[in-house]
């Protein structure tokens, strides 16, 4: 598997914090709480590849550089070139990989193992036992690294000192499957007295159960609906076709939000209270609602480093606004025409919602028929992009024919 | 956040205040649920897969692949008892016959101190050393009396594949916890996610040790769960990122360290691997292989370590036998003083002493008799030495 499992990934980090959270606690210097949790983070990257590591560690170091540029010459009026380039330079892993993923998987397994190697032929070895690995995490490790780049410029933080910046990149509970933390989330208790809180303890460990019951249970349970995808080896009928949409749906959200969750929890142990990534989306009636409550760490950075500054708060480009931030955020999954059309169908969504509301608008207290009606046809309108996220441009047509 | 409200909710209904001491409560139940749990639920024992070729002296104790308890060593009984560890060159394959060599090896001991022979085979296809290594973690546990541990001459030096099967880490953690020698190969590949199911397998065996045939019993309940047919239609091509995830670490990194035209033979493939493994001399396997040494030492069980020999006519070729010169020479070096009156092992290999076979490829022979014979040889040798008395004579 590619794309590494959680599963492992969130075992380690749960055994690992039998030893880590005293330490945590139990030491009286910042410095040093910044420096285990670097530690740890990078550990969990070494037992997913030694190579991962390495290249996080190159990406964090270059990322720790890059904002040291973005405060250079901030108050000329041409500063955005520098800062748009610098913007660019953090993507350029991240499209290449999903410009041209079979090349560059290839040379990121060969490439970084070989640099592995080069250091400590003993760590190749171990190396070479592991699977062979997409660039794993990176893409929420580029929204990071853009969002404390843009923060770093404009003045919301000062620039990161290193250890700092390896905590923030390296902060444990994120590394794998998100959410999309800002630096501002970690930022004062990075530097603050940790002091061991129980409520904060058995927060995060329900918190945790709640994401292993949706992950192992629930997710679990629905995990044959990924087949419905599978055009070749599953047939039914257009009533079969919704239905096994419908679970696909719960899958997806159940296991997405569920890693979310353990992550959070995980985080809120060390006493870091990350913001939440879900929040009952299906159970929205409006696609703002929706997107300001499904994946929302990626929805709060596309808000604020592409919606505000593209004018969304301001009618004239408002609808331009959310056509960018949609792009960005559908973009993020995969650089694919079918998510070209993920981006431009929501847009159409949020801008069409927007441009009725402001012509009808909706009483503040609606009945509970109207609110199921409007959550129901906003959930069959999702449904109905989610083939965009999983199919390829050419079996489109066959899937959508399928569902009537 | 939920639990936050629920925390709220508990509070405000039942009085219910977070403290120290409520967490230590919470922990404890939680641990005693778990005990309670592994004694109430009744064990699933794993089955294992050798009925083929399994007889009434020796059969393969190794349980399905990922089951994480590994091996299921048979109970100590009257019988003097082999641990036989080793991969796919343990196996004869011919036309006609196929055996294990430690079986036909067991057949010829006959009887060991009046008492009849058992063997336990640690067999797994593709076995690496640090697979060995759990192996004989397992093995040593059910304090075999003597141990046999076959070193494979294209990898037991190899840094391209130390390690292949990661399910049976659990059977190397309990092996590493002492002495602190043991914990630069356990610190390399184990991880602490493999600890912890350890421990929690340990407080919980039904529950948790069993969870490879839970998991397969609920897998096999809730795979039906749709509303779509299975049709048989064609399966569409595998991309090229999905081959690459079909791929086993060892293929891709041989590949790339070795590349060879698409109609090269195994052997010559196989003698890539070996020239690898001089390239590599890696100190991680060196590590490993005296860490077996040590293991056995530190059991005190009698063992015989043998590297198997390759195919006669490969050998013949002056860069096979520069590779096996080189190989002798680097095992003789890394084992220098880990052998004594119990433990024997010679880096020279079996390979100028078996009479020729036949051979699939550079190291699968097809008929096992003639290493068997070398090997019973040695056996009968090594026990005599170390005071049993082993009935050599059977067939």
């Amino acid at each position: 598997m590619l794309d590494g499992d959680p599963f492992h990934y969130f075992s380690d980090l749960l055994v690992l914090m039998v030893v880590v959270v005293p330490v945590y606690f139990l030491l009286p210097w910042a410095p040093a709480r910044q420096l285990v949790l670097c530690l740890t983070g990078a550990y969990l990257l070494f037992l997913i590849a030694p190579r991962l590591l390495a290249f996080y560690v190159v990406f964090w170091l270059v990322v720790y550089l890059l904002q040291l540029a973005a405060t250079l010459w901030r108050d000329r009026p041409s500063s955005w070139v520098l800062t748009t380039l610098l913007v660019l330079l953090t993507l350029t892993p991240l499209v290449v990989w999903k410009l041209r993923p079979e090349w560059s998987v290839v040379e990121f397994n060969v490439g970084m193992n070989g640099f592995v190697d080069w250091l400590s032929p003993w760590t190749g070895a171990i190396d070479r036992v592991r699977d062979l690995i997409l660039p794993i995490g990176l893409s929420f490790a580029t929204f990071r690294a853009i969002d404390q780049i843009v923060k770093v410029r404009l003045e919301i933080v000062p620039a990161l000192r290193p250890l700092h910046q390896l905590a923030y990149g390296f902060f444990p509970t994120v590394l794998v499957i998100g959410p999309v933390i800002e630096y501002t989330e970690v930022s004062d208790r990075l530097d603050e007295t940790a002091r061991w809180d129980p409520r904060d303890t058995l927060s995060g460990v329900l918190t945790i159960g709640i994401g292993a019951i949706k992950v192992f249970v629930l997710a679990y349970l629905l995990r044959g609906s990924q087949d419905v995808f599978a055009l070749s080896t599953r047939s039914g009928s257009p009533a079969d076709y919704w239905l096994e949409l419908v679970m696909f749906a719960f899958y997806f959200y159940f296991n997405f939000s569920g890693f979310s969750d353990m992550a959070i929890g995980s985080a809120r142990i060390l006493g870091f209270r990350l913001a939440p990534n879900f929040n009952n989306p299906y159970l929205k009636t409006n696609p703002q609602a929706f997107w300001n409550s499904w994946h929302m760490s990626v929805t709060r950075f596309a808000q604020r480093n592409v919606f505000v500054p593209m004018g969304g708060m301001r009618a004239r480009t408002q609808y331009v606004a959310i056509i960018a931030t949609m792009m960005v955020i559908a973009l993020w999954h995969d650089l694919t025409i079918p998510l070209v059309i993920f981006g431009l169908y929501h847009s159409a969504g949020l801008i069409g919602h927007r441009w009725w509301v402001t012509r009808h608008p909706v009483p503040e207290h609606r009945g509970l028929v109207r609110r199921a009606g409007a959550n129901v046809l906003l959930f069959v309108y999702y449904l109905l992009s989610l083939p965009l996220l999983m199919l390829d441009l050419g079996a489109l047509p066959e899937f959508y024919g399928r569902l009537w | 956040m939920l639990a936050d409200r629920f925390l709220d909710t508990l509070r405000d209904r039942f009085g219910f205040v977070v403290t120290r001491w409520a967490i230590v409560r919470i922990a404890a139940f939680a641990v005693l649920t778990l005990v309670v749990a592994g004694i109430v639920v009744e064990p699933r024992p794993g089955e294992r897969d050798d009925a083929a070729l399994a007889t009434s002296q020796t059969r393969n104790v190794a349980l399905p692949f990922g089951d994480p308890r590994g091996f299921d060593p048979t109970a100590k009984g009257d019988h003097f008892t082999i641990a036989w560890i080793g991969g796919s060159e343990t196996m004869a394959v011919g036309p006609r016959t196929r055996a294990y060599i430690a079986g036909l090896v067991t057949e010829r001991l006959g009887t060991v101190d009046g008492r009849p022979v058992s063997t336990d085979l640690y067999y797994l296809d593709a076995i690496r050393l640090v697979d060995e290594v759990a192996a004989l973690s397992s093995a040593l546990s059910s304090k075999p009396d003597l141990v046999v541990i076959s070193l494979n001459p294209v990898w037991v030096l190899n840094d391209l594949a130390l390690q292949q099967w990661g399910y049976l880490d659990g059977a190397l953690a309990r092996g590493s916890v002492w002495p602190p020698s043991r914990w630069a190969v356990a610190a390399s590949v184990l991880s602490p996610g493999d600890v912890g199911w350890r421990v929690l397998a340990a407080a919980s065996p039904s529950l948790v040790g069993d969870r490879f045939v839970w998991g397969l019993d609920a897998s096999e309940t809730t795979a039906g769960l749709s509303f779509l047919d299975v049709v048989a239609g064609e399966k569409p091509p595998t991309t090229e990122l999905g081959a690459l995830a079909a791929r086993r670490p060892v293929d891709f990194w041989f590949s790339r360290f070795t590349p060879s035209n698409p109609g090269t033979d195994l052997a010559e493939k196989q003698l890539g691997i070996l020239e690898r493994q001089m390239a590599s001399r890696s100190s991680i396997n060196a590590v490993a292989v005296r860490q077996m040494f040590e293991m056995v030492r530190t059991a005190g069980a009698d063992a015989y370590f043998y590297v198997h020999p390759i195919d006669p006519t490969v050998y013949a070729q002056p860069d096979a036998r520069r590779y096996i010169a080189e190989l002798r020479a680097e095992l003789a070096r890394v084992t220098a003083g880990q052998t004594s009156g119990t433990i024997a092992f010679d880096p020279q290999g079996l390979q100028d002493r078996v009479a020729p076979s036949e051979y699939r490829d550079i190291v699968h022979v097809r008929d096992g008799r003639n290493e068997a014979a070398v090997l019973t040889t040695d056996l009968c040798a090594l026990l005599r030495s170390t005071g049993h008395r082993p009935d050599c004579e059977a067939p």
